[in-house]
C-alpha cells in the first residue's frame, strides 16, 4: 500500500470500494507523504490532521453503514486557500487575513462534502490569486515538484504542486486568467476551468468577480469529471450561476462520437512560444488528426488584446473586491492608527504584498473619474469583441487546441521584478476567462530538461464534456495520466 | 426673507423599505436589537460572501415610482460607489447608478391655507430619480473609539432625488410630509423617521429673487425629523442670507443641522473631492421590469391621499378639515369607507371617524370592538335625530372599550332624544324664570345670551333634549 | 519604453491613487511602483487602436436576468464566530480607533 500516494481519486474509489483500504488509511498515508515532501516543496499554508482523521473516520463510518455518497466517498481533496469552510483559515496566502477563521462553508466545498470526500489543507497561492509563479504569496514560495528550483505556476500553485508531488489526488484551485490551468501544465497536471457560472462563486475570495471560476486540478481527466460532478450545479447563493442541476461527466468519457473539427488558433503561435512547447502541441494535433478528427487554423483577431483587457478589467474589480480588508472586523489591525480613518491606510500598507498593492493602484486608477472611459471602459468593449472572435470561430470547430503556456516552468526569481513579463505569461489563458468558456489544460509531453508542457483545449460555452472526452483520448494515447513528479523527500529544499 | 434672495432647495430622502429580509441576503431587520445580531456572512462583507436581490424590494420601488408617476426602467442595473467608512462594511455601497429604477416624476404637495379649516395651494414637485440601494451600519462615538453595529447593514434603502424645485423651509416641510404619507399609505415603509427609517439631506442656496442662475450650493446633512427638516432649512437659508447681505461669499461645503444646538456647522473638511469610481456589480445581474410585472404591481396599489381627499371633497362634500384628518391615515380613509358601506351618511360618519373615533383609539382600528358596521349605527341614529350629538359620542367611547349594538343600548337605556314640546316648554319656562339676568341680556339684543337658558334646559334632560326644538321654543317663549 | 511610456502617464498621481485606495505608500513604494504601473499603462496603450464604436461593454460572461430571491427572512447566524474574528469588541460591537465625524 506504500503507493497509495500515486493512485488516482478513481483509483482510490475502487479500492475503498472493494473495502481494500480505508478512508483513514488513505489519509494517514497522505498526510505522511505530505510531511515527508512539504519540507521540499512548501505546497500547503497549513493542514489539520486532526480534523481530516475524523473527516476520514466519519466517511468509513457512513460506508460501514451502506450510506456512501458516491464515487468521492473517503477520498481526500485539498483546498486552495481561497475558499471557506466554517472553523478553518481562511487567508488568501494574504498576511492581512492572518488568523482568520471563516464562519461560515463555501459551495463547491460544502458540495464536496455532502459527496463524501475528505477536504482537507490550505494551499499556497499567489496573494489573494495575484500572479502566476505563487511567489507573491504572504508566506513562503512553493517549488516545482519537477525540479524545485522552478516556480510551480500560479496562482494555484499550491493546488499544482500538492498534486503532481502525490500529496493528494485532486485539489480545488481557482481561475481567474489562467490561474488553474498555467500551474497544471507546469506541474505535469490536468486542470480545468469550468464555463464562468458552472461553480458557484459562493465563499470562493473574489479576485474579479467576471473572471473567476472554481476547478480542479488532478492526475487524471477522469478525477477531474468526478469533481466537477460533485461540484456543478445551480446555487441560489449566487447571482451569476447558470441554472441546471449536476452533471454525470466520470462515466461518460469515452471518445466524442463522430470526427470534430479541432481549431487552432493562429495568434496563438506567435513569437514568444518556446519551440520545444510548440513541438509539443504539433504533435498532439498530429495525435487528434490520427484519431479521426480533422485540424484547421482559426483567427482569433482580438485575442491578442486580451492580456491588455485583462489587467484592466481583473484590477478595476479587485481594487473594489479587496476594499473590505480593513482590518475592522476580521484580520489583521496594524497597531498604531491615529483615527478610524488612519487605521485603513495602515493596515492596508502592512497587510498586503507589493503586486496586490500595484494591482489596486492600477484598478482604482483605471476606475478613477477621468480615466474610466479610456480604460474600463474601452477594456469591457475590448471584452465583447473577444468574446464575439469566439462565437464566430465556434460556428465552424468543435473546440480549439494551443498551447497553455508560452513556456515552461521558469525559474524561481527569473519574472518576480518586471510584473509586465510575467503577466505576458498568461496569454493563452485569458482569452478564455474573458469570455467565461470552459478550457482545460492536459500533460503533453516533457521539454528536454525534463519539465511538462500543457496542452490547452477550449470549447463554447458549457461544452465541458466535450473537452474532457477530448482529454480522455488524449490521456488514453499516451501514459501521462497518474505521472507523479520524482520529488526526493525528507530534506530541506534546495535552491 | 426679504425679497431680495430666492432659496433655491432640493432633497435627498433615503427611505427604509418594509421588506421581511435584507435587500441582498436573507436577514431580517428590526429596530433596536442588540448589536451585530442581525448579521450573515453577506451583512459581513465575509469574504467569498455574494449577493442575491430581494425581489419585494425592487417591487416596492417600482410601486413608488408609479405612484409618483415615475418612468419606471425596462432595464435597470447595479453599481459598486466605492468609498471606505467604518460602517459600511465592504467599503462600497451597491448602488443604481446609471440606470436607477425610476426617473423623473413628482409628488404633490399641499401648503398651508389660509386658515385650518381651508384648503392651501397645491403643486408638483419634480423628482429627478428614485434607485435602490443597501444601508450602512451604525456608528457610535465614545471618548477615545467608535463602536460599529452592522445590524442596519444591508437594509433595503431607495434614494428619492428632487429637482431644485422647492424654495422655502415651509415647502420642504410640506414635501416630506406629503412624501412620507404616500409611502405610508401604500404600504412601502413606516417611515418611523425615530427609527431612522425616513431621513433627508438638502442642498441649499440663495439666489437673487428672479435671477436665473443658481448660486453657492450648501448641502446640509442629518435632517432626521420632520420638524428638523423645516427648522433646519430655515436656519440654514438665514445664515447665508446673512452672510450675502454682509457682502461675503458662500463656500460650497457640507454643513450638519444639529437639532438641540438650533444651528448647523460645518462638517470636518473633506481631504478630497469624493471620486466613487462608480462601475457595474459585476456580482448582480441586471432587473428586467417587463410590462406585465409593473401591471401585476400597479394593480394593487391604493388611491393617492390627495386624490382620496379631492374625492371626499368633491363627491361627497366632506368639509375640508374632516376629509384632511381621513386621509391622514390609510386605515382610518379605509375604516370610514367601510362605514359608507355600511350605510352611514357620509358628512356624519366622517364626522364621527375623524373626531370622535380618533380621539378614543388606542392603536390600531382594527383591534377596536367598534366596527364601521357600529359607527355606521350611531351615523343613523344621529340623522334620523334619534340621538343628540353628546349621547352618539358617549356611546361611541363605550363601544370603543366594551363593544356592542348602539341601537340596543339606546333602547335598553331609553337615551331616545326629547322632543316632545310640552315636556320641553314646561322646563323652558322653569329655566327662562331661573335666569333673569340672560334674559334681560338677550332682549337688550345679546342673541348669545340665550346659550346659558338652553344649558339649563339640556342639564334638566341628561343632554337628551333635540337642541334645535329647545332653540325653537326659547325663541318663540322670549318672544311673546 | 520606461521613459516613453512615464512620459505619456504624467497624470499617474500615485499618491492620489493611495489616498482613494487607502493604502500608505512610502517614497520608496512610490519610486518602485510609478515606472511598473506607468510601462504596463503603456502596454495597455494598445486598446486604443480597437475600434469600439458601437460596442456594448461586457460587464457579465453570463446573459441572465432578473436572478431575484423571495422576500423571505431566515435566522441569522450568532454573533459569536464573527465577533471572534475581530480585532476589537466591546458589548457586542465591533470596536475601532475614533472616527471623527465626516
Ligand atoms: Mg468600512
Ligand atoms: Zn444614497
Amino acid at each position: 500500500m506504500t503507493a497509495l500516494h500515486t493512485c488516482t481519486a478513481g483509483d482510490l474509489g475502487t479500492l475503498l470500494d472493494r473495502g481494500e483500504v480505508g478512508s483513514l488509511e488513505i489519509t494517514e498515508h497522505l498526510l505522511a507523504r505530505l510531511e515527508a515532501c512539504e519540507p521540499r516543496i512548501r505546497a500547503f499554508l497549513s493542514w489539520e490532521g486532526e480534523d481530516a482523521r475524523a473527516r476520514a473516520r466519519a466517511s468509513d463510518e457512513r460506508r460501514r453503514r451502506g450510506e456512501s455518497r458516491g464515487p468521492l466517498e473517503g477520498v481526500p481533496v485539498a483546498l486552495k486557500d481561497i475558499v471557506a469552510v466554517e472553523g478553518q483559515p481562511l487567508g488568501c496566502a494574504s498576511r492581512i487575513l492572518e488568523g482568520f477563521r471563516s464562519p461560515y462553508t463555501a459551495t463547491a466545498v460544502r458540495r464536496l462534502e455532502e459527496a463524501g470526500a475528505v477536504v482537507f489543507g490550505r494551499l499556497n497561492m499567489d496573494e489573494f490569486a495575484m500572479g502566476s509563479s505563487t511567489e507573491n504569496s504572504g508566506y513562503h514560495p512553493t517549488a516545482n515538484p519537477w525540479d524545485n528550483r522552478r516556480v510551480p505556476g500560479g496562482s494555484s500553485g499550491g493546488s499544482a504542486a500538492a498534486v503532481a508531488a502525490g500529496e493528494a489526488p485532486i485539489a480545488l484551485g481557482s481561475d481567474t486568467g489562467g490561474s488553474i490551468r498555467q500551474p497544471a501544465a507546469f506541474c505535469g497536471t490536468v486542470g480545468l476551468k469550468p464555463t464562468y457560472g458552472r461553480i458557484s462563486r459562493y465563499g470562493l475570495v473574489a479576485f474579479a468577480s467576471s473572471l473567476d471560476q472554481i476547478g480542479p486540478l488532478a492526475r487524471s481527466v477522469e478525477d477531474v469529471a468526478l469533481f466537477l460532478d460533485a461540484t456543478c450545479g445551480h446555487d441560489p447563493r449566487d447571482s451569476t450561476s447558470l441554472p441546471g442541476g449536476p452533471p454525470a461527466w466520470a462515466g461518460r468519457l469515452a471518445p466524442p462520437e463522430g470526427p470534430l473539427r479541432l481549431g487552432v488558433p493562429r495568434e496563438f503561435f506567435g513569437e514568444g512560444l518556446a519551440p520545444e512547447v510548440r513541438e509539443a502541441v504539433e504533435k498532439a494535433l498530429r495525435f487528434y488528426e490520427q484519431a479521426g478528427h480533422s485540424v484547421e487554423e482559426v483567427d482569433l483577431p482580438h485575442a491578442e488584446y486580451g492580456v491588455a483587457v485583462y489587467y484592466i478589467v481583473a484590477t478595476a474589480e479587485a481594487s473594489s473586491n479587496l476594499a473590505r480588508f480593513d482590518g475592522i472586523r476580521y484580520g489583521q489591525r496594524a497597531p498604531g492608527a491615529e483615527d478610524g480613518i488612519d487605521l485603513y491606510y495602515r493596515t492596508r500598507e502592512e497587510g498586503f504584498g507589493p503586486e496586490v498593492v500595484r494591482r489596486i493602484l492600477l484598478g482604482t486608477y483605471v476606475l478613477s473619474s477621468g480615466y474610466y472611459d479610456a480604460y474600463y471602459l474601452r477594456a469591457q468593449k475590448v471584452r465583447t469583441l473577444v468574446q464575439r472572435d469566439f462565437e464566430e470561430v465556434f460556428a465552424r470547430v468543435d473546440a480549439l487546441v494551443s498551447p497553455t503556456t508560452p513556456t515552461v516552468a521558469f525559474r524561481e526569481g527569473d519574472k518576480i521584478d518586471d510584473p509586465l513579463a510575467m503577466y505576458l505569461n498568461d496569454i493563452y489563458t485569458i482569452p478564455a476567462n474573458l469570455a467565461g468558456l470552459p478550457a482545460l489544460s492536459v500533460p503533453c509531453g516533457f521539454s528536454p530538461e525534463g519539465m511538462p508542457i500543457g496542452l490547452q483545449l477550449m470549447g463554447p460555452v458549457l461544452a465541458e464534456e466535450r473537452l474532457l472526452q477530448l482529454a480522455r483520448q488524449f490521456e488514453e494515447g499516451h501514459d501521462f495520466r497518474g505521472q507523479v513528479a520524482p520529488v526526493e523527500t525528507g530534506e530541506g529544499r534546495s535552491s | 426673507m426679504s425679497a431680495a434672495w430666492e432659496p433655491v432647495i432640493g432633497l435627498e430622502v433615503h427611505v427604509q423599505l418594509g421588506t421581511a429580509s435584507k435587500m441582498f441576503s436573507p436577514v431580517p431587520y428590526r429596530f433596536g436589537e442588540e448589536p451585530n445580531t442581525l448579521i450573515d456572512p453577506v451583512v459581513w462583507a465575509l469574504p467569498g460572501s455574494l449577493p442575491v436581490i430581494n425581489e419585494e424590494a425592487v417591487a416596492k420601488t417600482v410601486q413608488l415610482g408609479l405612484l409618483l408617476g415615475c418612468e419606471i426602467a425596462p432595464v435597470c442595473k447595479w453599481d459598486r460607489k466605492n468609498y471606505f467608512y467604518p460602517d459600511s462594511p465592504k467599503n462600497y455601497q451597491i448602488s443604481q447608478y446609471d440606470q436607477p429604477v425610476c426617473r423623473h416624476g413628482s409628488v404633490e404637495i399641499e401648503l398651508a391655507g389660509p386658515s385650518r379649516a381651508e384648503m392651501g395651494p397645491h403643486r408638483e414637485v419634480r423628482l429627478t430619480r428614485i434607485h435602490l440601494e443597501e444601508d450602512v451600519g451604525k456608528l457610535t462615538h465614545y471618548g477615545k473609539d467608535s463602536g460599529v453595529d452592522y445590524n442596519r447593514a444591508g437594509t433595503p434603502l431607495v434614494e428619492i432625488v428632487t429637482e431644485p424645485d422647492l424654495h422655502s423651509a415651509e415647502e420642504a416641510y410640506a414635501f416630506l410630509t406629503c412624501l412620507r404619507r404616500m409611502l405610508v399609505h401604500a404600504g412601502l415603509s413606516d417611515c418611523d423617521m425615530e427609527k431612522g427609517q425616513l431621513r433627508c439631506d438638502a442642498n441649499i442656496s440663495l439666489r437673487p429673487a428672479g435671477s436665473g442662475k443658481l448660486g453657492t450650493k450648501v448641502e446640509l446633512k442629518n435632517l432626521n425629523s420632520i420638524s428638523g427638516v423645516r427648522d433646519g432649512i430655515a436656519h440654514e437659508i438665514r445664515r447665508q442670507q446673512r452672510e450675502l447681505e454682509r457682502g461675503n461669499a458662500l463656500r460650497q461645503e457640507t454643513r450638519r443641522w444639529d437639532a438641540e444646538k438650533g444651528q448647523t456647522r460645518e462638517m470636518r473638511g473633506k481631504e478630497e473631492a469624493h471620486d466613487y469610481r462608480y462601475f457595474p456589480d459585476p456580482d448582480l445581474l441586471p432587473v428586467r421590469i417587463s410590462e406585465a410585472w409593473k401591471a401585476e404591481l400597479a394593480a394593487t396599489l391604493p388611491e393617492r391621499p390627495f386624490d382620496r381627499q379631492r374625492r371626499y371633497l368633491e363627491r361627497l362634500g366632506l368639509p375640508y378639515s374632516t376629509a384632511t384628518v381621513l386621509i391622514g391615515e390609510r386605515e382610518v380613509a379605509d375604516f370610514f369607507e367601510a362605514c359608507l358601506t355600511e350605510g352611514g351618511d357620509p358628512v356624519i360618519a366622517g364626522n364621527l371617524v375623524a373626531n370622535d373615533l380618533l380621539r378614543e383609539r388606542r392603536g390600531s382600528l382594527a383591534e377596536l370592538p367598534i366596527g364601521p358596521a357600529e359607527v355606521a349605527e350611531l351615523a343613523g341614529l344621529l340623522a334620523h335625530r334619534t340621538i343628540a350629538h353628546a349621547t352618539a359620542r358617549e356611546l361611541l367611547a363605550e363601544i370603543v372599550q366594551t363593544g356592542g349594538s348602539p341601537s340596543a343600548l339606546v333602547r335598553e337605556r331609553g337615551l331616545e332624544q326629547r322632543s316632545d314640546t310640552g315636556e320641553l316648554e314646561a322646563l323652558c319656562r322653569e329655566a327662562i324664570e331661573n335666569s333673569p339676568k340672560a334674559v334681560a341680556q338677550y332682549r337688550e339684543g345679546n342673541a348669545k345670551a340665550i346659550n346659558a337658558v338652553k344649558g339649563q334646559v339640556m342639564k334638566a334632560t341628561g343632554g337628551k333634549a333635540d337642541p334645535q326644538v329647545v332653540n325653537q321654543l326659547l325663541e318663540k317663549l322670549l318672544a311673546d | 519604453m520606461e521613459d516613453s511610456a512615464t512620459a505619456r502617464h504624467p497624470e499617474l498621481d500615485l499618491e492620489a491613487l493611495g489616498r482613494l485606495a487607502r493604502i500608505r505608500l512610502r517614497d520608496e513604494d512610490r519610486a518602485e511602483f510609478q515606472p511598473q504601473l506607468a510601462r504596463i499603462l503603456g502596454y495597455v496603450e494598445q486598446l486604443s487602436r480597437v475600434e469600439v464604436e458601437g460596442v456594448e461593454p461586457m460587464t457579465h460572461p453570463v446573459p441572465l436576468e432578473n436572478v431575484l430571491r423571495p422576500d423571505r427572512a431566515v435566522a441569522p447566524d450568532s454573533r459569536e464566530a464573527y465577533l471572534d474574528n475581530a480585532p476589537a469588541t466591546r458589548n457586542g460591537e465591533v470596536i475601532v480607533p475614533r472616527v471623527i465625524e465626516e
